[in-house]
């Protein structure tokens, strides 16, 4: 008793300490970013405060403030500028609220760029039990929750490789098999306790499948159930593969197919269908080609149709990625727009009011405003949000998407987004915010 | 299958739970298995090669064993080092040797340019070759008996902890703790376990994000000043240090948990004083073996100054080429070979200034250094890349100059150090393992936030696989 007693304490020792580490490290990396911020500090320069959420914080060199500092560096305008990164992680407009004050007086700010909102709770926010807001609170939770993924993605990995030599070899051996067994089906017999008919039957069954003739497969099998056979091997095969027809019936052939992973898909179904990562990732490796996406795509719209609400974002975002593996771009976009209109159901009052409260501040310090909507996001509604608030449109509103939209007509999404949403951005995506920036602030300083 | 993979988690316990419950001939089995799977995972090919120098080595040590006369005996340790080397040669150096001549031919003016098959290097194949060397020299000498089991023998060759990148084992340690049944203690699997741990905070972290720096350096280092490309150089010293120390300990650690002993491999090397003590601590399975079976069969220092000399230079110009088929590595061990000469040769002079408690931090610090400056001639692609580091090192060193990339050495180094230097004050190198369960547990959790919040979970290969 006292020996496990001990053990506990040992673990929870380490479970505190990690979690005061990883607080711990978090803390003295911004120090570093500020410390970085204020010892460049002269005077005549024009203070640039980027704030917002992890899409603003990146910490390197490719996150857009610095991007725009070694852009206004280059441009000959005779003004220097120094862009100062004030993103966090995970900040809601609340914390931005909280503490815009603070950092404006200690960056010295002349202009503030605000791009905040994303982590707002949801119009249709529904409160999390408290254990599991306190579980999504610790740093060690996260940790893990990274690790179990990347994990994940690395078997994966490993799965989709092996899977996609196999996949090669059986389409190598392509359909030759099939007609030698067409050819003579007795030298074929595989239940031997059967007549040579019903192998002939079976084997019918199975190219019908093959074909995803689904009914017609059906039927044969279901007549040769009916007959009885002494043979206990044959009586499980047919269930068997009625088992496969139904199941592919059900989830759709590109999910169940091919056979040999039958049995692992009825594990991972009960885990439902639509959230299920490595089916996704499986359904991608393999079946987003120009042979078979429209067919992925209406099975995925007959899913999105019967799904909770909760399951419909990841389905258009799935489809989204499918076609981008493809390349076709007016289908991406669309999927692009359905997403984001699942995910974002307008702007809530809460952030509304915190908007409303960051302008009051910044007018007062007189600070001139821009404001950006994230890249994946509609600016319209922010825009009508805005204006009211706001005295004569003191303000620049920057509407990211609409640059976006414009390039992705022509190339992938993944070239301008480092995740498949969430709207983080690539090394390029963020030039492209940057750029823009600067040409407004340049605007403003001359 | 790396140590720090995920399959070897599951190969282990898979293994690991079949080992306790077997007795001690089963286990000899299960482990001959298990290691055979563990390198067929990277090649099987290479199996029958494991397969093919495993079979002749035992047998020719039998027969050097029961030969009538010093004569036959002779021939079949000839017969059995030949073939040793001749297949280490043929698979490690064969490319190395080719393109040496077609190079020296173009450079008379021959153009000489044939189509020849590109040989793969078996992984390991350097560790096991001068291990079953070891056996039948042994043997040859009187120092050990052949073993009766091909099993035990076969291994003794491939026992996976040790199979890819050493300790190079030799027969008279390790075959006896094959033999002879094992005792599975409690306290000796905690202890493997902490030396696992500690080798995977060694990869994961230190060695994997000092990798990093190591490389940017060393690939662009026309774009970096001198201080930039002191920064490469530490990082390069203390992540090829991490990377071996690393996988020596996670070997020693799967041994430990499974009762066996696997030798020390390094032993604090940084803060050796002199290349005669370096050479005592750096790869210590390696520089015995070059002892016992190079360097004294040569006739060691028995002989004549100039013969000294001259065997000091062979053992460990010999030694920089085993590391691997390039001219960076020969010329690295032809700096060692020529440090060990001078250290020699001026005896007399520095006898009075090694007074082990003057100036000790100052030496140690010192003679880094001095093998820091190996470590540029190691890892640098070509000599014309070591010279043009080196160029820079001295008239590009700025000291306000690019700092960030020395900072962050430092700051990723600093917890190895610390513990390095408690390691050698207290002459304890499991001197974490040997705390307070409080402090132990403290130490565990941070260097678990090291490994998962700043080291990367990647799989990469460790840096001696290829040597």
């Amino acid at each position: 008793m006292k020996k496990f007693l001990r053990i506990i304490i040992r673990i929870l020792i380490f479970v505190i300490s990690l979690e005061i580490y990883l607080n711990c490290g978090g803390l003295v990396l911004t120090l570093i970013r500020d410390y970085k911020n204020t010892r460049n500090a002269t005077d005549g320069q024009i203070r640039i405060i980027c704030i917002g959420d992890s899409t603003t914080y990146y910490n390197n060199e490719n996150d857009y403030p610095n991007q725009l500092q070694t852009m206004l560096d280059q441009v000959n305008s005779g003004k220097k500028f120094r862009v100062i990164n004030k993103g966090i992680p995970g900040a809601k407009s609340l914390d931005v609220v909280q503490h815009l004050e603070q950092w404006l007086d200690e960056g010295h700010a002349d202009v503030a760029v605000i791009m905040i909102g994303r982590h707002d709770p949801r119009s249709d926010f529904i409160p999390l039990p408290w254990w599991y807001a306190w579980g999504t609170k610790m740093k060690t939770a996260g940790l893990l929750n990274k690790l179990f993924h990347s994990s994940q993605d690395y078997v994966l990995e490993k799965y989709n490789k092996f899977f996609e030599s196999s996949a090669k070899f059986f389409a190598d051996r392509g359909d030759v098999h099939e007609l030698k067994i067409k050819a003579d089906p007795e030298k074929n017999v595989i239940f031997p306790a059967t007549s040579p008919e019903d192998t002939k039957l079976i084997l019918q069954a199975k190219f019908l499948i093959e074909e995803k003739k689904f009914e017609q497969a059906q039927e044969i099998l279901k007549y040769l159930d009916t007959k009885t056979y002494a043979n206990k091997s044959f009586e499980l095969k047919i269930e068997d593969m009625l088992g496969e027809v139904e199941y592919k019936k059900k989830v759709g052939w590109y999910v169940a197919a091919p056979y040999e992973e039958y049995m692992e898909y009825v594990r991972l179904s009960s885990a439902a269908i639509y959230d299920e990562r490595s089916i996704w990732n499986r359904i991608h490796a393999r079946w987003c080609n120009d042979e078979y996406i429209e067919d992925v795509e209406q099975q995925l719209l007959q899913l999105y149709a019967k799904a909770e609400d909760k399951n419909k974002e990841f389905i258009v975002d799935f489809l989204k990625t499918c076609f981008d593996k493809v390349g076709r771009q007016n289908k991406i976009i669309y999927y692009y727009d359905l997403v984001e209109k699942i995910y974002n159901k307008g702007i809530n009052p809460v952030t509304q009011e915190n908007y409303k409260k960051i302008i009051e501040i910044l007018q007062k310090k007189n600070i001139k405003m821009i404001f950006m909507q994230y890249p994946t996001v509609d600016a319209e509604e922010l825009e009508e949000i805005l204006i009211p608030i706001s005295e004569n449109k003191s303000f620049i509103l920057i509407d990211n998407k609409k640059i976006f939209k414009e390039l992705l007509k022509n190339n992938s999404y993944k070239v301008y987004f480092s995740d498949d949403y969430g709207g983080h951005c690539t090394a390029l995506g963020n030039k492209l915010i940057a750029q823009d920036l600067a040409k407004q602030i340049l605007k403003i300083y001359n | 299958m790396l140590f720090h993979s995920l399959e070897f988690l599951l190969f282990f316990i898979f293994t690991f739970v079949l080992y306790i419950f077997l007795n001690h001939k089963w286990q000899n089995r299960l482990l001959l298995v298990a290691s055979l799977i563990f390198y067929g995972f990277w090649d099987w090919r290479f199996l029958f090669l494991i397969f093919f120098s495993t079979s002749i080595d035992y047998f020719l040590g039998s027969k050097i064993y029961s030969a009538p006369n010093a004569k036959t005996k002779k021939s079949y340790l000839v017969t059995s080092i030949v073939m040793n080397l001749g297949v280490l040669g043929f698979f490690k150096y064969f490319n190395f040797f080719v393109d040496s001549f077609i190079d020296g031919a173009n450079l008379l003016g021959l153009n000489f340019n044939p189509a020849l098959p590109k040989i793969i290097l078996p992984v390991g194949i350097s560790f096991y070759t001068f291990q079953a060397m070891s056996y039948t020299i042994d043997i040859y000498r009187g120092q050990l008996k052949p073993v009766k089991s091909f099993f035990d023998f076969a291994l003794f060759v491939s026992f996976f902890p040790k199979l890819i990148a050493g300790p190079i084992e030799r027969a008279s340690h390790l075959l006896p703790q094959i033999i002879n049944p094992r005792v599975l203690k409690l306290n000796e699997f905690y202890e493997g376990c902490h030396l696992f741990f500690w080798g995977l905070f060694e990869k994961l972290f230190i060695a994997n994000s000092l990798v990093q720096i190591a490389d940017s350096v060393f690939d662009q280092y026309e774009s970096y000043d001198g201080l930039a490309i002191l920064a490469g150089l530490y990082a390069f010293a203390f992540q090829i240090f991490a990377d071996f120390d690393a996988y020596s300990n996670m070997a020693r650690g799967i041994g430990k948990t499974m009762g066996f002993d696997l030798m020390i491999n390094f032993n604090l090397p940084y803060f050796a004083t002199n290349p005669v003590d370096f050479w005592r601590r750096w790869h210590i399975s390696l520089s015995t073996w070059l002892r016992d079976y190079l360097y004294i069969p040569l006739g060691g220092n028995r002989l004549s100054k100039w013969k000294t000399y001259r065997n000091l230079m062979l053992t460990m110009i010999l030694g920089g080429f085993w590391h691997g088929a390039n001219w960076t590595f020969v010329f690295w061990g032809a700096y060692h070979g020529l440090l060990l000469v001078i250290y020699r040769a001026f005896t007399a002079i520095r006898k009075p200034l090694e007074d082990p408690n003057r100036w000790y931090f100052l030496r140690v610090i010192f003679f880094f250094h001095v093998v820091t400056l190996g470590w540029l001639l190691f890892r640098a692609e070509s000599l014309l890349q070591a010279k043009g580091m080196l160029y820079k090192l001295i008239f590009d060193f700025h000291i306000h100059g690019q700092g960030e990339l020395l900072l962050k050495t430092i700051f990723i180094i600093l917890p190895l150090f610390i513990v390095q230097i408690m390691q050698y004050k207290t002459k304890d190198l499991l001197i974490i393992f040997h705390q307070h369960w409080l402090v132990k547990t403290l130490a565990y959790s941070f260097l678990t936030y090291l490994i998962l919040g700043w080291g990367i979970l990647k799989v990469e290969e460790f840096i001696y696989f290829q040597f």
